[in-house]
């Protein structure tokens, strides 16, 4: 037996090292022979579906409009979608604009705000310019949003302080486009 | 009767979170439940703690308005993850209260229209390790802090790395995932803000459902998502358990290695 350092005669082994010790032990045995995907395999694509549209996808389009709100610095909802239960979903475009005058863009009058299962996309909570429009939309290239099942993705837009005052008339449009595909 | 059929009996463990001499035990309660579901973990000799705060300097890395932190660490092979806690602060308040307890004993503060608090009676704060309380002096907006006058609660140089402060707006969703397969270690986003910590709390630290165990390479993903519109000074804790193996243990692990290769142990 080797001889005990020095955490040996403060701490010695006691049973429960055991315990740690053929948990960590058994797990890393399970890596090795391939870990939790040789026990629960999923799928494996040549493309990843969200990437390229799987032949079992479905397109959807999300497009909606308001007026533009009277309120300043509340977030109104502009359009939403849930992810149907069972299936996997991505963002590949987005397009916030918006149809009246006097929008100086990144001046802050209009905010739009992405959310995807209670929290805001990372730099999509804050967007101060309009981003695409409904006959060319903005394109994520290959590094779509996905969101899974059940989520529920929310397009909003808030007015900034002093907005009123600039902006006349028009409404907001928000979309999504992107697909489903079954998990 | 077979061994296994004795009952075991085994020595108590007194440590910093176990000993708390206010509280009435009860097994319903979190912290006869939060020993039992650490039993193991405790008393085995083969772990100690590391607590992670994340981001590691709560003044350096403030998370905008609607933007989201992330950050990466790297344990060790084997390491536990046990439990998280949170909280976070205002960029005034934690700019005027950092000078304050640096500064006075006593030092009166203003706190702006924007970040009033609501509560009205005095409360204990833990900036570092320094105990403070908070009194309300008029018009509740004014305020009077005492360094160390919370020490009935926390004594003075209790190591707690978090900033706390109650009532404040701390809305901010946290997650970690496994760094391979993106599975979260604990939910799929949690709410920061329920987790504040007040003194009074008593559900400290969150524990999670089980102990995690993390294998090589030991990368965990952490997203704290500010969705206030605020910049946030906060910082999560993760506590994790890593491993400190004994010289004897680790020629008992060589073997068991050796066999799991051969093919000769499960």
């Amino acid at each position: 037996m080797n001889a005990p350092n020095l955490n040996n005669y403060a701490f010695p082994p006691n049973g429960y090292n055991g315990c740690l010790i053929h948990e960590l032990m058994l797990m890393r045995a399970i890596n090795r022979k391939g870990g939790l995907y040789s026990i629960c395999p999923g799928h494996r694509w040549a493309d990843p579906p969200w990437v390229k549209m799987p032949p079992q996808g479905k397109r959807y389009f999300k497009i909606n409009s308001i007026p533009l709100p009277g309120v300043e610095q509340t977030d109104f909802l502009v359009t939403s979608r849930q992810v149907p239960e069972g299936y996997d979903s991505c963002i590949v475009s987005t397009v916030n604009i918006y149809t009246g005058i006097g929008f100086l863009e990144g001046s802050g009058d209009i905010r739009w705000r992405i959310k995807r299962n209670e929290v805001y996309l990372k730099n999509m909570g804050n967007l101060t310019t309009s981003i695409g429009s409904l006959t060319t939309p903005y394109n994520i290239n290959s590094g779509q949003y996905i969101a899974q099942t059940g989520n529920i993705v929310q397009y909003f837009v808030s007015l900034g302080p002093g907005a009123l005052g600039n902006l006349n008339g028009g409404r907001i449009i928000c979309a999504l486009f992107g697909w489903d595909w079954p998990r | 009767m077979l061994d296994s059929d004795k009952p075991v009996f085994v020595p108590q463990i007194v440590d910093g979170f176990s000993y708390n001499a206010s509280m009435l035990w009860s097994p319903g309660r979190f912290f006869p439940n939060a020993l039992a579901q650490l039993d193991i973990l405790r008393r085995a000799a083969n772990y100690r703690p590391r607590w992670w705060t994340i981001p590691e300097n709560i003044l350096a890395s403030p998370i905008a308005p609607y933007d989201t932190l992330y950050y990466q660490l790297n344990v060790p092979d084997g390491t536990y993850l046990w439990g998280y806690n949170y909280n976070g602060l205002m960029s005034a308040e934690i700019t005027t209260l950092a000078q304050a307890i640096t500064t006075a004993v006593q030092t009166p503060i203003v706190v702006t229209a924007n970040l009033s608090p609501t509560v009205t009676t005095p409360f204990n704060m833990v900036i570092g390790t320094e105990v403070i309380q908070v009194t309300s002096t008029g018009s509740g907006t004014n305020w009077t802090i005492v360094r160390g006058a919370g020490a009935t609660i926390y004594p003075v140089g209790t190591q707690l790395t978090y900033v706390v402060q109650p009532n404040d707006t701390t809305d901010a969703c946290i997650t970690a995932v496994d760094s391979c397969s993106g599975i979260p270690l604990f939910q799929d986003f949690a709410n920061g803000g329920a987790l504040s910590v007040n003194g009074n709390s008593r559900m400290s630290p969150c524990l999670l459902t089980q102990a995690r165990l993390i294998l090589d390479p030991g990368l965990v993903n952490v997203e704290i998502a500010n969705r206030t519109g605020y910049t946030l000074y906060c910082q999560l804790v993760m506590h994790f358990a890593e491993p400190c193996v004994l010289i004897c243990e680790e020629e008992r692990q060589r073997e068991w290695a050796a066999r799991v290769r051969t093919g000769g142990a499960r």
